[in-house]
């Protein structure tokens, strides 16, 4: 399954959040959305899994507008795991991931035997799965985050759409997921934070600023000083690390950089 | 160890089934006695068997089984005057425990009763109007009640229109839309109270207004019946959808639910439930709100079992506050709404003071 974001612009309160964003995921393909804090990468995540919906410009899956595909049929396809992890109510840990079963249940039909091991076994992925009849609030934020990846995998979906899904999670636990996520051979489509995670798990890469696509290539191509410099602020040593064959990112504290033209700008 | 897992696997599908079969089997027991107790106890007292053979000789042909050992004045109490009223009081606690829940997950705030779509003081306004002025009088013995739900409905209609922007319905602006209508209401229904012309219709109207099951008859029990029957088996069928609502948007519109559509379909409904239900029997209070965290407290948020376990303590609990309006200040009767706002805000605060539950926010 393959995503495409084209020419979309998306206003929140009169102001341009997104401003005409190109973006592929081809199917199988790894990408990731990089980019500073209020870049716009969640915004344009949420576009794609239709809680907002793009004053211009189609998001496409396989072709067809996602706003004109029945939603139970989107929600098939394409898992979620986004920032937002509520903690209403006191449903416990199956009750939670057996949800992400929902966009497969028919009317009245109830949880099968299937059902439930599908449940079972994504908790074990996730290694969750002595909470299973923990109670949802009272588990971490990093529980709770592999809780809510958990329930994405339940959903079986081709489609993995990831906003910062590892930002809670210590660095076994980030590792994990995200093995997880390439193993599965699906299409992800994430926001990261830690850039040498993205360096090594990503196919694609997008980086965002102030709304606007500013580079995209492979991250060998795109994870450069002279980038981080300009969208991070941030002075860098890249190299290829020499065990990964990866590239890696070694900040430099003394060199952040400030950027005049933003500071006139606002 | 892979023993072991297969024991917590199994209970998975085991451990809520279970508990929502024996708590329902158990609450029904406790509910048919509860009835029994409720027809049995009055200024005229009657024994629990012949309550049962009353009823089975009115509903079954079984004249040759059963020979009468009731007087006719026993039976027409039995018959027309405690078990529709009994049944009243079933129908309306399951239908606002019912409600309640759903409302709870439809606006995720756990303060949310079955009145916050200001449903009841528009049936209010409608119920006084009638009974003050007998205005309405072409729908003769239904006059109250017609009156009463098209009150209901307008209210309704307004709250929700109020509510949408967009054409989206935010939650937030149901919740504030339904208690300035409800507070608008309320003052017109002061209004037409002490500007009414007569001492007795005023009594009757505070009456109502409180919430009473006084005046149950048969005739108003099949449509209340009958649409609390069907409301609940709809929102049952939807204990998915409702259980991802109570996630929140992005859960719901990633999981695939009409969210909007979802939410315009749980207004209509739950407020139709509503308008008929008060409509009969005014605006009892607390239930709708208290039974449904008592349920999750005790059974979990789970919409399969709540709301199932939910119509049944709503049931058990209104026949209870009933039998306590009819014999606490006998022969004198008191709305029930005292009894249930009484014994059941204690009970909440008590609730409330309890750290275990968490009524949908922090703990
Ligand atoms: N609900 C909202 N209302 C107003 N502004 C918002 C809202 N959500 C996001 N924004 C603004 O949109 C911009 C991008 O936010 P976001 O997409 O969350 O960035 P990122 O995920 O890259 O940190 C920010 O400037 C933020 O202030
Ligand atoms: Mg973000």
């Amino acid at each position: 399954m393959n995503i495409s974001v084209k020419n979309v612009t998306s206003c929140i309160g009169g102001r341009e959040i997104l401003k005409d964003i190109e973006l592929r995921v081809h199917s199988g393909e790894f990408v990731g959305i990089i980019g500073p804090n209020g870049s716009g990468k969640s915004t344009l995540l949420k576009n794609i899994y239709r809680v907002l919906k793009p004053d211009a410009g189609v998001i496409e899956l396989e072709g067809k507008d996602i706003f004109k595909l029945p939603s139970r049929k989107v929600a098939q396809n394409v898992a979620v795991v986004s920032q937002d992890t509520p903690s209403l109510f006191d449903f416990d840990v199956a009750e939670i991931v057996s949800m992400g079963r929902t966009p497969h249940k028919k009317f009245l039909e109830a949880d099968s035997r299937k059902d439930r091991d599908i449940v079972y076994e994504c908790l074990e992925k996730v290694g969750m799965a002595k909470y299973v009849h923990t109670t949802f609030s009272s588990l971490s934020g990093g529980e709770k985050q592999r809780v809510m990846i958990a329930r994405a995998l339940a959903q079986e979906a081709k489609v993995l759409v990831l906003d910062e899904p590892t930002n809670h999670l210590d660095i076994h636990h980030q590792l994990q997921i995200l093995n997880l996520a390439r193993e599965l051979n699906v299409t992800v489509a994430a926001a990261l934070h830690d850039l040498n995670i993205a360096a090594y798990y990503c196919d694609f890469i997008y980086v965002m600023n102030q709304g606007e696509i500013v580079e995209a290539g492979k991250p060998l191509d795109v994870l450069t000083k002279g980038m981080l410099r300009r969208v991070f602020q941030v002075e860098a040593d890249v190299m290829i690390h020499p065990v990964t064959n990866k590239v890696h990112i070694t900040y430099l504290p003394d060199g952040l950089v400030s950027r005049p033209e933003l500071a006139a700008s606002r | 160890m892979d023993k072991q897992l297969a024991v917590e696997k199994e209970h998975i599908t085991v451990r809520k089934k279970v508990s929502l079969y024996t708590a329902a089997v158990l609450l029904l027991a406790v509910l048919a006695a509860s009835m029994t107790l409720s027809i049995m106890i009055g200024p005229v007292p009657i024994h629990p068997v012949t309550v049962w053979e009353i009823a089975l000789s009115k509903t079954l042909p079984l004249e040759a089984f059963i020979t009468p050992d009731w007087s006719v004045a026993e039976e027409n109490i039995v018959w027309n005057l405690r078990f529709p009223r009994v049944l009243l009081a079933i129908i309306a606690g399951a239908g606002l425990a019912v409600i309640g829940t759903a409302i709870q997950a439809l606006v995720r705030n756990s303060l949310a009763d079955p009145y916050i779509l200001g449903v009841s003081s528009g049936a209010s306004v409608g119920a006084t109007l009638v009974i003050l002025f007998g205005a309405f009088s072409i729908f003769g013995p239904y006059a109250l009640v017609t009156a009463a739900f098209l009150g209901s409905l307008l209210s309704m209609i307004l709250v929700f229109f109020l509510a949408q922007v967009g054409g989206k319905i935010s939650t937030v602006r149901l919740l504030l839309a339904g208690i300035a209508v409800s507070m608008i209401l309320s003052a017109v229904t002061s209004f037409i109270v002490i500007s009414a012309p007569q001492e007795e219709g005023i009594k009757t109207a505070m009456f109502w207004m409180m919430g009473s099951l006084s005046g149950a008859k048969w005739t108003f029990i099949p449509i209340p019946a009958a649409v609390t029957l069907i409301g609940f088996l709809f929102l049952w069928s939807q204990y998915r959808s409702l259980n991802i609502l109570l996630m929140g948007e992005e859960a719901a519109v990633t999981l695939g639910i009409r969210l909007e559509h979802f939410r315009k379909l749980l207004i209509v409904v739950t407020a139709l439930l509503t308008g008929v239900i008060v409509s009969v029997c005014g605006s009892i209070g607390f239930v709708g709100l208290m039974v449904p965290h008592i349920v999750r407290l005790v059974m979990g948020s789970d919409h399969r079992t709540v709301l199932p376990i939910s119509a049944l303590v709503g049931a058990i609990f209104l026949v209870w506050a009933d039998i306590c309006a009819r014999t606490v200040i006998s022969p004198e009767e008191m709305p029930i709404g005292i009894v249930t706002a009484l014994c059941g805000g204690p009970f909440f605060l008590w609730l409330l003071r309890r750290s275990a539950y968490s009524f949908g926010g922090e703990k």
